[in-house]
């Protein structure tokens, strides 16, 4: 027999993830992907698995799962989230072994730890082998593609790992990546930045933001400390959009697109999230303060390459788990953070 | 920060820049976009990873650690300063799609409402709609989502005063002098008129995309038997529109 992944129950917005697919936004598909691509990659260095093996993401909460048919081997990444195997806690960020009819429950995501995130990852050796789809096995949920059927995971269905799982396998663990836990987001001005008054760009700069429950893979909605919105200026013409993108709906209220966006959308766009700090900020637990840092572009590409960097390396950055399951310090006893809930279900600024 | 002439290139970010033709929907600046566009793919840069043409500019994405993207604004700058790119004649190659349309009845439930505002009957605003040449200004919003025109002025219709949460695949709905033609269920405050069979998304079907930007589009009027015949075949996988290659 094979050995499988069942999925006992699924969190709400569980979904498979990989790189995505980039470069159909010109016929109205964005990227999509893994909403922390250094995340995905940590799980592919402890596993071996190819870059372009896909995962599962979770969405501020896990789900219940059951190796069947044989030995899988597992790891756990990004934010961290409470986890047993059999009832036992199971450390963040590191590979291991689960035998045939050992149960994986992976809980909320953690609160007060240095490196508290949303989204948390589980990985298989050989990655998921769910079907491509226009050449990736992401699930784009607004496009309804990817995944299995279009659609986020379900309680019932069984996940074949891939076939390039090289066998080789021990316990790693990979070092806490920089940008859990960050609470300053870097960002640039934009082509429409101009739009906005001064005095609204200085308070963007000044304010005190955080990710409200209004979030998804689309985009994040966020909360003014305050409450007071920034400047409520009228739509204008469509343009193409990219993740990162700071727009200000007809409220004033300013949103953060992500991954899954619109490709094109008329909200004027106040500024522009750096490449390097787009998974810091999908990260950012909802409710938790942070503030936006202006920087100029040669800083942003500085923090782009050590960005890439920190992925290229991981490999090499991992080291053997020295310590038991059974040592690990008590994740139990943190607190659970709210789910996800869909900031996308009105067409906005679309046709 | 002020505005200045067009065209002009603006950073968008640390890895795109946006190539901007002008500031509202206009047909020469819609064309400068795609030629612009074609020129940009055919000289195929490094560091350059994605263009997406829009309804007056364009977005290049590009690698900012890789070689070649340090020239990349210069040589867009010399491209630009080539030609006059606004007299641009529409792109060769450029495909033209007569799409069969059911007007009405449940395929446009807001079709006597655009006829009031353009003070004419149903029969004449499926006359004119459907005798209208339109070109692919964009797709955006949802895959295969095509935002078509520009109609004549007196199209400039207002959005609804509502959202309607769900409209059908291969909807046809208009406002602001524009059609837009859904591939995919979506939610929608501009007004539909008409749908036809024709989808221009297709996720189970190899080349998925079937509309690209600067193609073009006419309309041939069916009835609502016709409508679902079609749609079948193109449930059973079979293509209903073949293509002419334009010139």
């Amino acid at each position: 027999m094979t050995a499988r992944l069942e999925i006992l129950r699924a969190g709400p917005a569980m979904t498979i993830q990989d790189r995505g697919r980039p470069g159909y936004a010109r016929f109205g598909l964005s990227a999509g992907g893994a909403m922390d691509p250094h995340a995905l990659a940590e799980g592919s260095a402890l596993i071996g698995n190819q870059a372009d093996a896909a995962a599962i993401e979770m969405a501020g909460i896990g789900g219940r799962f059951r190796v069947t048919g044989g030995p899988l081997w597992l790891a756990l990444c990004g934010a961290p989230m409470q986890a047993t195997l059999d009832d036992r806690p199971l450390p963040w960020r590191c590979s291991f072994r689960a035998g045939p009819g050992q149960v994986l429950n992976i809980g909320g995501a953690l609160t007060g730890v240095a490196d508290a995130g949303t989204y948390g990852y589980l990985h298989v050796a050989g990655g998921f082998d769910t079907p491509l789809e226009i050449g990736a096995r992401g699930n784009h949920l607004r496009a309804g593609i990817g995944g299995i059927d279009g659609k986020a995971l379900a309680e019932g269905q069984v996940l074949p790992p891939g076939t390039a799982d090289n066998g080789h396998h021990r316990a790693l663990r990979a070092p806490v990546p920089e940008h859990l836990g960050r609470r300053e987001i870097r960002i640039l001005w934009g082509p429409q930045s101009h739009r906005f008054r001064d005095d609204t760009r200085e308070r963007l700069l000044a304010g005190t933001y955080s990710v409200s429950h209004r979030r998804d893979r689309m985009a994040m909605r966020l909360d003014i400390a305050g409450g007071e919105p920034l400047e409520s200026l009228l739509s204008g013409l469509s343009d193409p959009a990219m993740a990162g993108d700071i727009q200000v709906t007809g409220d004033g209220v300013p949103a953060i697109l992500m991954r899954e966006h619109q490709p094109t959308g008329g909200y004027p766009r106040i500024a522009t999230v750096i490449s390097a700090d787009l998974a810091a900020a999908a990260q950012l637990p909802s409710g938790a303060p942070f503030r936006f840092v202006l920087v100029t572009r040669d800083e942003a590409v500085e923090a782009l390459r050590d960005w890439r960097k920190s992925i290229a390396t991981l490999a090499e950055r991992a080291s053997p788990v020295i310590r038991s399951p059974e040592q690990v310090d008590n994740l139990l006893a943190y607190n659970l953070i709210d789910g996800v809930v869909s900031a996308g279900d009105d067409p906005g600024d679309g046709p | 920060m002020t505005e200045s002439r067009f065209p002009r290139i603006v950073d968008a970010g640390d890895s795109a820049l946006m190539v901007l033709f002008g500031d509202s929907l206009d047909m020469a600046v819609n064309r400068a976009v795609m030629a612009f566009d074609a020129a940009l793919r055919a000289a195929d840069w490094p560091a350059v990873e994605e263009i997406t043409p829009g309804i007056r500019g364009l977005l290049l994405r590009f690698d900012p650690l890789a070689k070649g993207a340090a020239e990349l604004r210069e040589r867009i700058d010399a491209l630009l300063d080539e030609r006059d790119w606004l007299r641009s004649e529409p792109v060769a190659g450029r495909r033209l799609w007569r799409l069969p349309v059911h007007y009405g009845e449940e395929s446009g439930p807001d079709l006597e409402h655009v006829a009031e505002q353009l003070g004419c009957d149903a029969q004449d605003v499926i006359r004119e709609h459907s005798g209208s040449r339109l070109h692919v200004l964009m797709l955006g919003f949802a895959p295969g989502c095509a935002y078509l025109g520009a109609l004549p002025e007196r199209w400039d219709l207002p959005r609804l005063d509502h959202v309607k949460p769900e409209v059908p695949p291969g909807s046809l709905s208009v406002a602001v002098r524009q059609t837009v033609l859904f591939a995919t269920p979506i939610p929608t405050g501009w007004c539909t008129i008409g749908r036809t069979p024709f989808l221009s998304f297709s996720r189970h079907q190899e080349p998925w995309f079937y509309l690209a930007p600067g193609d073009e589009v006419g309309f041939e009027v069916i009835d609502q038997h016709r409508f679902r015949e079609l749609s079948e075949a193109v449930a059973d996988g079979e293509s209903i529109v073949t293509p002419e290659t334009l010139e």
